[in-house]
Order: structure tokens, then C-alpha cells, then sequence
């Protein structure tokens, strides 16, 4: 693999979003619009899952979760619109490789995920959220939002290959986002089933360990962390495998 | 041609028997062509007549369902990345960035040929010069017009200054005068020593242009040779007259 390749295309996924105006705003406006929605609407009632919590405090960790899986969306539709004005083909005629190629899209991918999940922190705290953990709790962090903002890259890559347009790849998306949204990251305790549900969808992961490390100070030396670190990975392996797999079968050689 | 041994080194295409079938449907049909080091070659056929298929499965997009191709002696099935190495490619549509300016865009696509910092400078330079787009590269591509989008999309494929150089209908959309400037860019190619593979539906331009040209239909390669040889075997004043009777005979036997 050639570094130059790839920075070249990480840089070129960069410029897209501050360049363009509706990726500027699924970047930018989509976490901080997000929060205040849930500060307006829940920061006054209290949590029964934390004492002395309001309910919006209890929602951050899930809400940083909810707005790195917006990846998916984006990385659908970009690659779909990439492929309707034949860049993509244009990229795979080049002697890049189709892992240059994605890598180039898992490391973007990442970067963008973790500043989105940030930015909800960021606009918590200036709201009166209070997050333990210190700074080596905001890196463990990171590392749960960057493993699912690769995930998210992955499912992008599933649904590219599925969708004809990037339309359709926006709709395409939401069969992947909506589960996620719902089970793994606001109704994930409202009762054993959804629980149980919320297990199979990859923020479940992440929500758990951000609310452990956020409300608690919890470590990777809690068991809870690394065992949903672990799970985690394993699912980012396993839909990353898969994303690159189909995507180089059907849409880059 | 020594078809089953290694290509000879006067011809940087090799194609045997090559077949591409979608479905039901056969695009190319038992294709076998070489084309020479340096040559610039017309691939004409009408619409669906499987040229587009054959530039990219010669450009690695495409795998062929049967047969085989050799791009200055890397078998495009086996030695893919070695191949694209070599050849750059101007597609039918307009592929650039358009949140990109047209400097970005060529230095994009040179580092993706693993082109050398300075080399590549100087190259988009040379390029964005000698096309007189200087100012235009500064621009976002957005706003450019379609024949300055068509130009850069000529001078993308020419960044690594590739030994081999695939355009496919590269003026199409452009006006009389753009058209006249890019055939004298595409001849100066040939005289860099440049092997060029064109394909076109202005059959004047090929005529102009083409050292040999190789007509197919259906997938099949049914004329080749030089402009010339063509027009005498065909009793014809000049391309286009070959090229509809060939075709249109086709037509006719099929019907």
C-alpha cells in the first residue's frame, strides 16, 4: 500500500466536506442541532437511571453514537454519486489498489466519525453536561466512536453496492441507521426485549461503554470496557471484510 | 503476433479471442487485435458495438469472460496494477471532482499514479500551460464550461505522462474550433511517442487522426487497417462511406 495514494484521497474526502455545503451540514450541523434538540426536550426531567442525571445527561453518550452512524448515509451516497459521475470507475482505472481505495475511505471515515461524536460532546458540555473519565476517558472514548465511524464506512460500502442512485442510497441507509438509532441508542433499557435486541446492532457497544466511562469514570481495566472493545471490533472487522469485499467485487476492481 | 508466447515488443496491445458476455448478452465476441508501440489507433463501431467494453476491460474495469489481453506484455487479468501503471484513460463522461479545482485535480490523480512531488508539479504545470488553462486551474470545476470540463478531462488521463493513453470519445460536446485544438494535442501524443487507442462516433476524426483503424460490430472485429487500405478495399472516397457499408451490410444480413 502507498501512504501517498491514500492521504491523497483522505485529503481529497476532507476538502469535500468543508467544500460542500450539504456534507458541511451533515458534518457540522447534524450533531449540534441534534443535541440542542435533546437539551430543549429532556434536559429538565430527571433520569430513573442515574440519580441526580437529567434524562439528556443520560442520552449524550447514545447521542455521540447516534451521530457517528450518520456515516453510513454519507459514505453511501457520496460513493454513489462518485459512481454516477464515473469518478469512481475514473479512481479503479488508476494503479490504485482497491484497499488503497477504501482504506482511504476508513481512514476519512474515521476521522470524521470521531470529530461528529466530539462535537456532541463538545456542545453537552458547553449545555451542562459533566463527563467523568478525565482525559484518558475522552481517548477510550474516541477509540469506541472510531471503531464504529469505520463500521459505519463498512455498512456505507454494503449499501454503495446495493443502491442504484445516491437517492436510493440515502433510503438504502436508513434500513442499517433506523435499528441503530432506536435500539442501540435511545431505547436500548426500556425493557428486557429491547435490551436483548440492542445487542445485535454495533452502538449498543458503544453506548454502553461511553455511558460506563462518561457516568461512572470507567477504564479499559473494567471488565464491562473491554469486553464490548473486544465484541466491538469483531463486528468492525467482520462488516469492514465484508463492505470491502462486496464493494471491490461489484464497483472497484 | 505470437499469440502464445510473450508478446513481441513492437506491440504494446495484445487481445486474443476476447469475450465479455452481461447476461445473456455478448458484448465482445472473440476479439483479436494487436495494436504497435507508438501507433495511434481508431476503434470504431456503432452504438453497442462493444468498444466501450472492450477500453475497459483493457483498462482493468472490466473482467472478460473468455480470452485475453496484454498491455505491453502484463496480462490485464493477472498483472492488473503493472498494467495500469502504463496507461492513462480519458473516459466518455467527464470524471473530475467538482468541489475540486482543476490543479487539484490533476495532482490528485497523479499521486495516485505514485508520481514524485516535483515531477508532478511540473508536469500539471506543463500540461495547464500548454493547453492554455492556467487561469481555469485555479478554478473549482464547477464552473467550468463543458469544453474546459472535457479538456481537463483529457489532461487527467496525460498526468503520469502514461506510455499508453485510452480516449474514448474525447471531443465529444466541444465546439468546432476546441474539437480542431484537441486532434493537434492527440497528434502531438503520436509524436511523443505515445501509444493512443481512440474511439469515436466522428468517423472524420479518426479518418484524420489514425494510423490504422479497426471497425467492430456486434462485438466482432469485422475491418482493420490503414485509413487508406480501407477506403481502397471498400471502393470508398473516405471513411465514413467504409464504415457505413460495412456496418449497414451487417445490418442488412442480420435483418
Amino acid at each position: 500500500m502507498r501512504t501517498q495514494k491514500m492521504i491523497a484521497l483522505v485529503k481529497v474526502e476532507l476538502k469535500k466536506l468543508y467544500r460542500d455545503p450539504t456534507s458541511l451540514a451533515v458534518l457540522l450541523a447534524m450533531p449540534v442541532v441534534l443535541t440542542l434538540v435533546f437539551y430543549f426536550a429532556l434536559g429538565d426531567i430527571p433520569t430513573w437511571w442515574l440519580e441526580g442525571a437529567s434524562h439528556f445527561e443520560f442520552l449524550v453518550p447514545g447521542t455521540m453514537g447516534f451521530a457517528v452512524i450518520y456515516m453510513i448515509m454519507l459514505v453511501a451516497m457520496g460513493l454513489c454519486a462518485y459512481r454516477e459521475a464515473g469518478l469512481l470507475k475514473r479512481l479503479a482505472s488508476t494503479p490504485t489498489s482497491p484497499y488503497e481505495y477504501m482504506g482511504s475511505q476508513i481512514i476519512a471515515g474515521m476521522f470524521i466519525g470521531v470529530f461528529q461524536g466530539l462535537v456532541v460532546l463538545l456542545v453537552s458540555v458547553l449545555l451542562g453536561f459533566r463527563p467523568q473519565g478525565g482525559l484518558p476517558g475522552l481517548v477510550l472514548a474516541s477509540v469506541f466512536l472510531g471503531l464504529l465511524a469505520v463500521t459505519s464506512v463498512g455498512l456505507g460500502l454494503l449499501t454503495t453496492t446495493v443502491a442504484k442512485s445516491s437517492g436510493a442510497a440515502s433510503g438504502l441507509s436508513m434500513i442499517f441507521v433506523i435499528p441503530m438509532m432506536i435500539f442501540g441508542t435511545f431505547l436500548t433499557a426500556f425493557s428486557e426485549t429491547t435490551y436483548s435486541i440492542a445487542r445485535f446492532t454495533p452502538n449498543f457497544y458503544v453506548t454502553d461503554s461511553l455511558t460506563w466511562i462518561f457516568h461512572d469514570g470507567a477504564s479499559l481495566s473494567d471488565r464491562v470496557i473491554w469486553q464490548n472493545l473486544l465484541i466491538l471490533s469483531i463486528i468492525t472487522v467482520v462488516v469492514v471484510v465484508a463492505g470491502i469485499q462486496l464493494f471491490k467485487k461489484t464497483e472497484y476492481r | 503476433m505470437d499469440y502464445e508466447g510473450t508478446p513481441k515488443a513492437r506491440d504494446e496491445i495484445v487481445i486474443k479471442d476476447l469475450v465479455k458476455n452481461f447476461g445473456d448478452v455478448t458484448a465482445v465476441n472473440g476479439l483479436s487485435l494487436d495494436i504497435r508501440k507508438g501507433e495511434l489507433f481508431g476503434l470504431l463501431g456503432p452504438n453497442g458495438a462493444g468498444k466501450t467494453t472492450t477500453i475497459s476491460i483493457l483498462c482493468g474495469l472490466l473482467e472478460p469472460t473468455a480470452g485475453s489481453a496484454h498491455i505491453a506484455g502484463f496480462d490485464i487479468g493477472k498483472e492488473r496494477q503493472k498494467a495500469k501503471e502504463l496507461i492513462g484513460v480519458c473516459p466518455q463522461e467527464v470524471a473530475v471532482f467538482k468541489f475540486l479545482t482543476g490543479m487539484e485535480n490533476l495532482e490528485l490523480f497523479g499521486n495516485l499514479h505514485g508520481m514524485d512531488k516535483q515531477v508532478l508539479k511540473q508536469r500539471a504545470a506543463d500540461l495547464v500551460n500548454q493547453a492554455n488553462f492556467s487561469d481555469a486551474a485555479r478554478r473549482k470545476t464547477k464552473g467550468y464550461s463543458g469544453g474546459m470540463k472535457r479538456q481537463l478531462n483529457l489532461m487527467i488521463a496525460l498526468i503520469s505522462d502514461p506510455e499508453i493513453v485510452f480516449l474514448d470519445e474525447p471531443t465529444v460536446g466541444m465546439d468546432a474550433r476546441a474539437r480542431r485544438r484537441t486532434w493537434e494535442y492527440i497528434g502531438s501524443l503520436k509524436d511523443q511517442g505515445k501509444t493512443v487507442i481512440l474511439t469515436t462516433h466522428y468517423i472524420e476524426e479518426a479518418e484524420a487522426l489514425s494510423d490504422r483503424v479497426g471497425i467492430i460490430d456486434y462485438g466482432e472485429l469485422i475491418a482493420l487497417g490503414t485509413p487508406e487500405e480501407l477506403m481502397q478495399k471498400h471502393e470508398s472516397k473516405d471513411l465514413e462511406e467504409v464504415f457505413l457499408k460495412i456496418t449497414g451490410r451487417r445490418i442488412a444480413e442480420g435483418s
